[in-house]
Order: C-alpha cells, then sequence, then structure tokens
C-alpha cells in the first residue's frame, strides 16, 4: 500500500472530524429526544395524579355523610346479605312490634315488581295500643333493613277498645340494583 | 469628536477638562471651553495591571499638563519640551493654562535638527513664546548640549531636583484636587463591558452560576428519570384503591341518600292531620301512601266542623287537593261523618322546623283522646314519637 500523501491525509482526517462531528450531534440528539420524551411521559403522569388527586377530594365529606347515614338508619348496606335480607327484616319488623307490645297479625311477602328497586314487599297487619303503633312508625327504619313504608293504614279495632289496627305495606329495597347501577357508571 | 479619531472610541482611554473662559477666544467669552486628552487603552492597561495587583487604584493624567509647575510660570505663552530617547513631548501654554500637547519624533538618539518653530507650530504667539525644556535631571547637560549643537531655538532648563521630573514635581505641587484633575479612562460602549470577569472572587461567582444553571436545565430530565418509575408504581396503586373506595362509597352513599328520601314522613303527617282537626273529632280510618294520597274518614260534631277542617288542612301548605267525598250525618243527627281524600306534600312535611310537631297541643285535650273508647274511632291526636 502506497503511503498516503499529505493532501489524502488532510482529506482523511476532515472526513473523520465531520464522521465524529455527525456521530456526536446525532447521539446527542437522540439521548435529548429519549430524556425529552421522558420528561413528556414524566409530566404526563404528574397531571393524572393531579387529576386523581381531585378527583379523590370530595371523598372525605362523602364518607363522612355515608358514615352518618349508616348510623342513623343504623344500617351498613355491605352487611346485606340478599338472599336473606327479606327473612331477616320480616323477623325484625315482627320482633319490634311484639316489643313494643303490638299483636302481630297477618304478614304477607311478595316479591316486587322489575321495574322497583325493592327486592320484595311485605304486607304487616297487627293491633295495638295507639303509642305502640305510633313507635313501630318511627323505628322501622331504623331497624337495621332497608325499608321503606309505602302506605300506611290505621284505623280502631272494633274489638279491642283503646287499641288500633295497623297495616303496613313495607318495601324492602334491592341494594345490589345500586351495585349494578354504579358498575354501570364506572 | 470620535470622528477625529483614527481609532474607534472603545480602543481608546479619554478624558475632558473645562478651560478657563477665554475672552480672546474666537467662539466668544461665553462659549465654554474643554481639553481632551486621548490615549490608546492598552498603553494604560499594562500599567493598570501592575498597580492593580500591587493593590492599588490607579488614577491617569497627562504628565504634560503640570510639568510646568516647577518652572519660573512665565505670564506670556510659553513652551515646554519634555526631551526623551527616541521621541519628545512639546506642551503649550499661555498663562499657565495647557493650549496643546504633541509627540514629535526627536529625542537623545533620534533626529539630526529640531524642527524649528514654524514645524513646531507654537501658534500665532511663536515668536514671544519663552521656551523651556525638561528631561532626566542626570542629563540635563547633554540635553542642553544637543538642543545647542543641533541649532534648536534657545532653551532653558526646567529646574527639577536629581531623581525626580517635571511631571512628578509638577503633581507633588500643583495641589490639583482630584477631582478637577482630567482623568483618563477607559471608554466604554455599554453597561455591559464595564463588568470585569477577571478577578477570582467573580470567576468562582461565575462558576457557581454556571452549575446552578446547568442544574437547572437538567434536573427536570433527572427527575424524570428517577422518580417516573416510584410515582407510576404509587399512582398504580392509588388508582386502584380508588376504584375500590368509589366504587364502594358511592354506591353505599346513594343507597342511603335513596332509603332517606323516600322514607315519607308519617308520623309528621298524622300529627298535622290531628293538629288540624277540632277538640273532640274522632279520624277512623286514616290511610296515606308513598305517593302522597291521603283518604281519612272522621266523625265531627257538626258541619262547620267539617269546613274548619278542610280550610286548616288547605291554609296549612302540608296539604293540597283537600276534597270532602262525602258528607252524612249519623243515625241520630248528633254528629257529622265525613269521607276527605287530600294529597299530602312529602317534601314540605319532612322540612317543616321540628319544633312545630313538638308544640304543645291546644286545641286539644290528648289525654281524653289518647286511648279510645270501645268500638270508637281512633283519636284525632297521635301519640307523639
Amino acid at each position: 500500500m502506497r503511503p498516503l500523501n499529505s493532501s489524502e491525509k488532510r482529506t482523511i482526517r476532515l472526513a473523520a472530524l465531520g464522521l465524529t462531528a455527525y456521530l456526536t450531534v446525532f447521539g446527542a440528539i437522540k439521548i435529548w429526544q429519549q430524556l425529552e420524551h421522558r420528561r413528556a411521559a414524566y409530566a404526563q403522569l404528574i397531571t393524572a395524579a393531579q387529576d386523581l388527586k381531585r378527583e379523590l377530594q370530595p371523598y372525605p365529606d362523602k364518607i363522612l355523610a355515608t358514615r352518618k347515614l349508616m348510623e342513623n338508619f343504623q344500617l351498613d348496606p355491605a352487611k346485606l346479605s340478599r338472599p336473606l335480607v327479606v327473612a331477616e327484616a320480616s323477623a325484625a319488623l315482627q320482633q319490634a312490634a311484639a316489643a313494643g307490645g303490638i299483636q302481630v297479625g297477618p304478614i304477607h311477602e311478595a316479591p316486587a315488581q322489575a321495574a322497583t328497586k325493592a327486592l320484595a314487599t311485605i304486607q304487616f297487619e297487627g293491633s295495638g295500643p295507639v303509642a305502640a303503633t305510633m313507635a313501630l312508625l318511627q323505628q322501622l327504619p331504623n331497624l337495621g333493613y332497608p325499608l321503606i313504608i309505602d302506605s300506611v293504614q290505621i284505623a280502631s279495632d272494633p274489638g279491642r277498645p283503646g287499641q288500633v289496627k295497623i297495616n303496613l305495606t313495607i318495601s324492602v329495597l334491592d341494594f345490589d340494583q345500586w351495585k349494578e347501577k354504579e358498575a354501570g357508571h364506572a | 469628536m470620535e470622528s477625529t479619531f483614527t481609532l474607534p472610541p472603545e480602543a481608546l482611554a479619554w478624558g475632558w477638562q473645562l478651560l478657563p473662559a477665554d475672552p480672546k477666544s474666537p467662539a466668544g467669552p461665553a462659549q465654554p471651553e474643554a481639553l481632551v486628552a486621548v490615549v490608546r487603552k492598552e498603553v494604560l492597561a499594562d500599567y493598570k495591571a501592575v498597580f492593580t495587583a500591587a493593590g492599588l487604584n490607579p488614577v491617569f493624567t497627562p504628565a504634560a499638563l503640570v510639568r510646568h509647575v516647577p518652572g519660573p510660570a512665565p505670564a506670556g505663552p510659553y513652551a515646554i519640551l519634555e526631551v526623551g530617547r527616541a521621541s519628545s513631548e512639546l506642551a503649550c501654554f499661555t498663562a499657565g493654562v495647557v493650549e496643546s500637547v504633541r509627540v514629535i519624533p526627536w529625542g537623545m538618539t533620534k533626529g539630526d535638527a529640531i524642527p524649528g518653530a514654524a514645524e513646531l507650530d507654537l501658534g500665532t504667539d511663536s515668536p514671544r513664546r519663552k521656551l523651556f525644556f525638561s528631561c532626566d535631571p542626570a542629563q540635563r547637560a547633554a540635553v542642553a548640549a544637543r538642543l545647542r549643537e543641533h541649532g534648536g531655538p534657545d532653551w532653558e532648563p526646567l529646574p527639577v531636583p536629581p531623581g525626580s521630573s517635571a511631571a512628578i514635581v509638577g503633581l507633588s505641587q500643583s495641589n490639583i484636587a482630584m477631582g478637577g484633575m482630567l482623568r483618563l479612562e477607559p471608554q466604554t460602549r455599554s453597561a455591559a463591558s464595564r463588568f470585569d470577569f477577571s478577578g477570582a472572587e467573580t470567576k468562582m461567582w461565575l462558576r457557581r452560576a454556571a452549575v446552578l444553571l446547568a442544574l437547572l436545565l437538567v434536573l427536570p430530565y433527572v427527575e424524570a428519570v428517577l422518580l417516573r418509575p416510584l410515582i407510576a408504581k404509587q399512582f398504580s396503586r392509588t388508582r386502584v384503591k380508588k376504584d375500590q373506595l368509589v366504587g364502594v362509597v358511592d354506591r353505599e352513599l346513594h343507597f342511603l341518600q335513596y332509603l332517606k328520601q323516600n322514607q315519607p314522613p308519617y308520623l309528621d303527617a298524622l300529627y298535622l292531620l290531628a293538629k288540624a282537626a277540632p277538640p273532640d273529632t274522632s279520624l277512623n280510618p286514616i290511610s296515606l301512601n308513598r305517593k302522597g294520597e291521603i283518604a281519612l274518614q272522621a266523625t265531627f260534631q257538626n258541619a262547620q266542623q267539617v269546613m274548619d277542617f278542610r280550610a286548616r288542612l288547605n291554609d296549612n301548605g302540608s296539604f293540597t287537593n283537600v276534597v270532602v267525598e262525602e258528607q252524612v250525618p249519623t243515625p241520630d243527627r248528633q254528629h257529622v261523618t265525613a269521607r276527605l281524600t287530600a294529597r299530602w306534600n312529602l317534601a314540605a312535611i319532612a322540612n317543616r322546623p321540628k319544633a312545630l310537631t313538638e308544640a304543645p297541643e291546644t286545641q286539644t285535650s290528648p289525654t281524653s283522646r289518647a286511648v279510645p273508647p270501645a268500638g270508637a274511632a281512633m283519636p284525632a291526636t297521635p301519640a307523639k314519637p
């Protein structure tokens, strides 16, 4: 191989310098783009985290409100068992009525219509002193079950002086319908 | 004035000084005249570097302005030639005020003949101008001989003590206040160029600033690279918890709110009905439902009480559409039995101030109707919850 003259050496040196400069600039740009991409992803993550924080901000108040309602109704919806809730509610209703001095009469249970949010309806009949019937009306929402009194009928009891007959139609709410509803919203 | 210099202003050090008013000036006595001194900046820079390194802050002024001080100070015009080795400096004065300063290419080792008065451009007063020269006192005789040898004008030496110079003696004797002295200062074009970045402390602060700037640029990327995995992990954990929390809390809250909003205030409605009923009225039976419908049958003392009862229900605001469907006297004609229907406003009753429902009943006698007699109708006033 013949030795290179000074002009060729100079050309090779310049080419090497140019190539090195190109690779350096190219590499620097690539690294910078990579870093910029990471920084953008990080900024996006921070924004998402701030959004999440904003979404969670109302929840302490919601939790407080839920706890207060649970205390008022003495009811924990999470502990309700769909297969047992109607039976348990009916038993609690009869127990509360009997404890208040009401003589429990016929009780009819029927599944609720599909369009309603109820699981079943309970028709309760009983008779007792006026004070006891009023106390039962007051106790019903706080029995620990999701009960809504659809109708109340009060009449005097002809066979029992000083006592009244009370006829209640009660809906037992189906908590599972709220689960499906929230799942549908999610 | 800048256009008269051959160098750009930023390459010069220059200063100026106002001269005493001259009544014979062509511009007139009121026009102020100024002396401007200009020198290449590099000439001062070397000296300044030496003095600054020694911890001094030098002030530069043209020495030619004070060389006349050791002399006899004639009243008329005069010139002083400071003789150097290769060049000399000629300063022309009138009444102690400098008129011009020039460097001429004649010295102890250069030039054969000293230029004549015309070549020296001594001004219009050149014939009358006295001529002095100054030099290193040790060479005064040689300089005088060279001046005589080259046939120049009749020069008189300035009295300068040995080991000194006319400029030093002039500066020490002139009593010129530093503020009034013509100062030669390097020209600066912009404020930024006045900053001196050569000091060690300045360099240290510049390095710190550069490091801070670099950190400022790099830290966002470092933060992104280092913290992103941690925050992403925490974020996904929080998101899962949030989904669980939102699912449970929202579901339970909506359920409980529905339950609360759909609890009709039956006791309040019964209380309001009893309150609206006239004394000794029996309500039997009463039927209320969640849709807001009321149906009741009542036994009144007379027809007027039926109207009063209806009017009270209407005025109450909690009941609407009060309809007396049937009103018939009892077989013994002592009472009136009426069958009424109405609608009750659940929200209005539920939101009534509780104090109203707890107010003592004054219109009727609760004790007399708390327990109905056998076979009698239900009392109008239900027991308070």
